[in-house]
């Protein structure tokens, strides 16, 4: 009985979003499109042409390995920071406005003057994601680790355990639900930046690929431009909660109890 | 003893009158995955007017499923409830239920008096000051007259469970139905409240069902009292509390007629409890 | 149901602990300390950098002296906050009834969900070359774009705030026999509400972010075209930086001021009640 309401549910989900690209897809065939908003048919055609697999090499690894580069180091260092800053907790307090400053400013206004410090490189693309991503896992890290269950604190404490298990096993566990939720924030801000860097100025990547298809009226290559960037963000987004949800699957645990 | 004489038995203890609720051969069923879990099996009791019945039993008996189909927040799966004769779906009206998690159950975003006003909104025809001053007099019965403009959270455990009992008995219901309401709270505040609601049902004249897993507690309050026990669920004794209506935390808990009902009720949760080790053993 | 996978989303970039509205002395004095130690920090920067677009702290206050009496700042300062509130204002209008009604409605919710987690998983910057395209670089092109990048949060907040309505809480108003009238105002606004003001807070930040983005990308009027004129091409790199902090300015006052709204819509979480050690 349960079952059979689950299945019209799934079919449910996947029978919305296929009528709507069915939709598209027809209206195309139908002859009903503007210039802007080109048959579904004709994206795909170009999609297929430009993305399988011609400029995997020349576009898709330079986006990814820019967004790669720059989220791993925001990770590593964010992390670490955060951390220490986490266990000296007047540091902390002093320096958490700075670094409120830098989150809520907004990071497309730095690429121009990064552009002219570093150049059209890889290594600006990577400090553009850091100077976006990098304040966002530090807070997260810093509130986290610096706000450690007492009750967990004096049990590790009461128990002896050396101040390195203390952390590796106590502090930092307790602490990685908030700083995987700041992760996935950088996640999106790390896709974000290094599009628009490559929209700004770049000779590769998916987002100079675009932009230069918006310069040269070639619509459909644009479209299948866009197309790649939502996979590519829509991917990475999923492929991020699979993790996460393996490593914290404690905490959901724990969660769903406490919400019954 | 078999059920029928069980029944038979109950209704002895009545006679003549329409009891207030009946329960008849209840059972209630949940899909978890893909197997189906029985926890209610027939489940029959009845509460007279103005009585008061504690449900007990060992944790996981159902008492809760029991008191959710009793109040009408879950449907049966099988057999009925009757409230005044009528077969009820939905939560009834006159019926007032008094939750274990006040914290949840009051809203926090609302002060002390907006809580207690707001089941009254639903009535269309109390007006705003009447409103108020329905409110102000539970509050008062339940001694939190200054405690208006309080959120719950800025409370004690203790006061918040006595503002829930006043937004119940601002409704002026004729049966209150309470679900382990006292379990989340320190002893000594707990018997504070168990007076409490002695006297509010007594001046309020309400017929009270009460679930607990504190065995003094069922003793103490009721009338009699339902041992839930049998895989699946059903009520496997009904024990008659036989004492003097004046309740006394002190005095009544004392009396030999006290210590003697409150092991037979413990023996009887207790007596699945046991059957179990035996058969493990 | 908890999906935590989009509660963890949403509860991304929590606030770190706020002490609301405490101006002791002492904080007073850690608040100027932390701006000598950073401005400190910004000379010993821009002398061991030695680029022009990264000014000396004089080189700036001199630069700024010049700037800030200009009508120039403040109409590009005027253009960004116009398609930054337009924009965040459609998203609202759009993004909080959907939202809401999705989460209320199960078929809704089914039905939207795929769909939902597809797109709001785009960057909406991507967009930004099709709608310069369709609008050019204009305003309207700015608010359509924001408007987008600002519904995402809202939508995902307010779905989220309907779906996680305390059960307990749900289940107290129907014992009471609240109406649908009822139970919307005093149920579901606030305990919904309050989410929503988290998403806002959220979709406030990106709007501001992709409308720079915008400006920055395609020339169109506002700070972020500014900084791009007088940054990239040398015309005045100082200046640039100068436009860079009204930027930064910008941003913080609109954080602080959507923090406040959202801590006055959640003063009842128990989250943020042990914040404040109520």
């Amino acid at each position: 009985m349960a079952t059979h309401v689950t299945t019209i549910r799934r079919t449910m989900e996947f029978a919305v979003p296929a009528a709507l690209l069915a939709g598209w897809w027809f209206l195309g065939q139908l002859g009903v499109h503007s210039f802007y908003f080109p048959p579904l048919r004709e994206i795909w055609a170009s999609f297929q042409q430009t993305w399988l697999f011609a400029r995997v090499g020349s576009d898709v690894v330079p986006t990814l390995s820019a967004i790669a580069l720059g989220y791993a180091a925001s990770v590593v260092v964010g992390i670490a920071v955060g951390v220490l800053l986490g266990l000296l907790p007047r540091v902390n307090e002093f320096l958490t406005p700075l670094f409120d400053f830098f989150r809520a400013l907004p990071s497309s206004a730095a690429v121009p003057i990064l552009i002219v410090l570093l150049g059209v490189g890889m290594s600006m693309k990577i400090a553009v994601v850091m100077f976006s991503a990098l304040w966002t896992i530090i807070l997260n890290t810093s509130d986290a680790v610096g706000s450690v269950d007492p009750v967990a604190r004096e049990t590790s404490l009461s128990y002896h355990l050396r101040p390195f298990d203390r952390l590796m096993r106590v502090v930092l566990p307790s602490a990685s639900p908030q700083i995987v939720a700041g992760m996935r924030v950088a996640l999106n801000q790390s896709i974000i930046l290094v599009i628009i860097s490559e929209i700004i100025v770049s000779s590769s990547g998916i987002g100079y690929f675009i932009e230069n298809a918006q310069w040269t009226f070639d619509i459909t290559g644009m479209w299948s431009g866009l197309l790649l960037i939502g996979v590519i963000g829509f991917a990475l987004t999923k492929l991020f909660q699979l993790v996460e949800r393996r490593v914290l699957a404690w905490h959901r645990g724990l969660h769903r109890k406490a919400q019954l | 003893m078999s059920e029928t004489v069980e029944r038979v038995l109950d209704r002895a203890a009545r006679p003549g009158r329409r009891p207030k609720i009946s329960v008849e051969g209840l059972a209630k069923c949940y899909t978890v995955g893909g197997s189906v879990h029985q926890v209610l099996g027939d489940v029959s009791l009845s509460v007279g007017e103005n009585e008061f019945v504690s449900i007990v039993g060992h944790s996981g008996a159902g008492k809760t499923t029991l008191l959710k189909c009793i109040s009408g927040l879950e449907s049966p799966s099988g057999g009925r409830v009757l409230i005044d004769g009528e077969a009820i779906s939905g939560p009834p009206k006159r019926l007032a239920l008094i939750f274990q998690d006040y914290g949840r159950s009051l809203f926090p975003w609302l002060r002390v008096l907006s809580n207690v006003t707001l089941p009254l909104r639903a009535r269309p025809d109390i007006g705003r000051g009447e409103r108020r001053s329905i409110a102000m007099a539970a509050l008062t019965a339940v001694g939190l007259a200054d405690a208006t403009d309080h959120y719950p959270w800025q409370l004690s455990g203790g006061m918040q469970q006595r503002v829930a009992i006043a937004r119940a008995i601002a409704c002026e219901p004729d049966v209150l139905v309470m679900d382990e309401p006292f379990a989340s709270v320190d002893a000594q505040t707990r018997s504070d409240l168990e007076d409490l609601v002695l006297e509010l049902r007594r001046r309020y004249a309400m017929t009270a069902i009460l679930v607990t897993h504190d065995v003094d507690e069922s003793v103490y309050m009721s009338d009699r009292v339902a041992v839930l026990d049998g895989s699946p669920t059903g009520v496997s004794q009904i024990i008659d509390v036989g004492l003097p209506g004046e309740r006394d935390q002190l005095t009544t808990k004392s009396l030999p007629e006290f210590v003697a009902l409150r092991a037979r009720v413990l023996q009887a949760v207790r007596g699945h409890a046991s059957t179990e080790e035996a058969e493990d053993a | 149901m908890i999906r935590t996978d989009e509660a963890s989303y949403l509860a991304a970039a929590p606030e770190p602990t706020a002490r609301p509205g405490v101006w002791t002395r002492s904080h007073a004095l850690r608040r100027t300390t932390l701006v000598l130690f950073a401005l400190c920090c910004w000379q010993v920067g821009a002398l061991v950098i030695h680029n022009d677009v990264f000014p000396t702290v004089p080189a700036f206050l001199t630069a700024a002296g010049q700037d800030i009496p200009t009508p120039q700042l403040w109409q590009s300062v005027g253009a960004t906050l116009a398609g930054w509130s337009l924009g965040l204002l459609a998203a609202v209008v759009i993004a909080v009834p959907a939202g809401l009604l999705i989460g209320l409605s199960t078929t809704l919710d089914v039905a939207t969900r795929i769909s939902i987690s597809f797109l709001q998983a785009i960057p909406s910057i991507v967009l930004l070359p099709l709608t310069v395209l369709v609008l050019g670089a204009t305003l309207q092109m700015k608010v359509v774009l924001v408007a987008i990048a600002a519904t995402w949060p809202l939508l995902m907040h307010a779905i989220y705030g309907v779906r996680e309505v305390d059960h307990v809480a749900k289940e107290t108003a129907q014992s009471y026999h609240l109406g649908r009238r009822l139970r919307a105002l005093f149920l579901y606004l606030p305990s919904a509400g309050a989410f929503v003001a988290t998403g806002l807070r959220i979709s406030a930040t990106i709007g501001l972010m992709v409308c720079i983005a915008a400006e920055v990308l395609s020339s169109t009027p506002g700070i972020g075209e500014q900084i791009l004129l007088r940054g990239s091409n040398g015309a005045d790199p100082a200046s640039a930086f100068v436009y860079f902090v009204a930027a930064a300015l910008l941003g913080m006052t609109i954080s602080v001021v959507f923090r406040r709204i959202e801590r006055a819509a959640l003063f009842w979480h128990p989250g943020q009640r042990n914040r404040q050690g109520a």
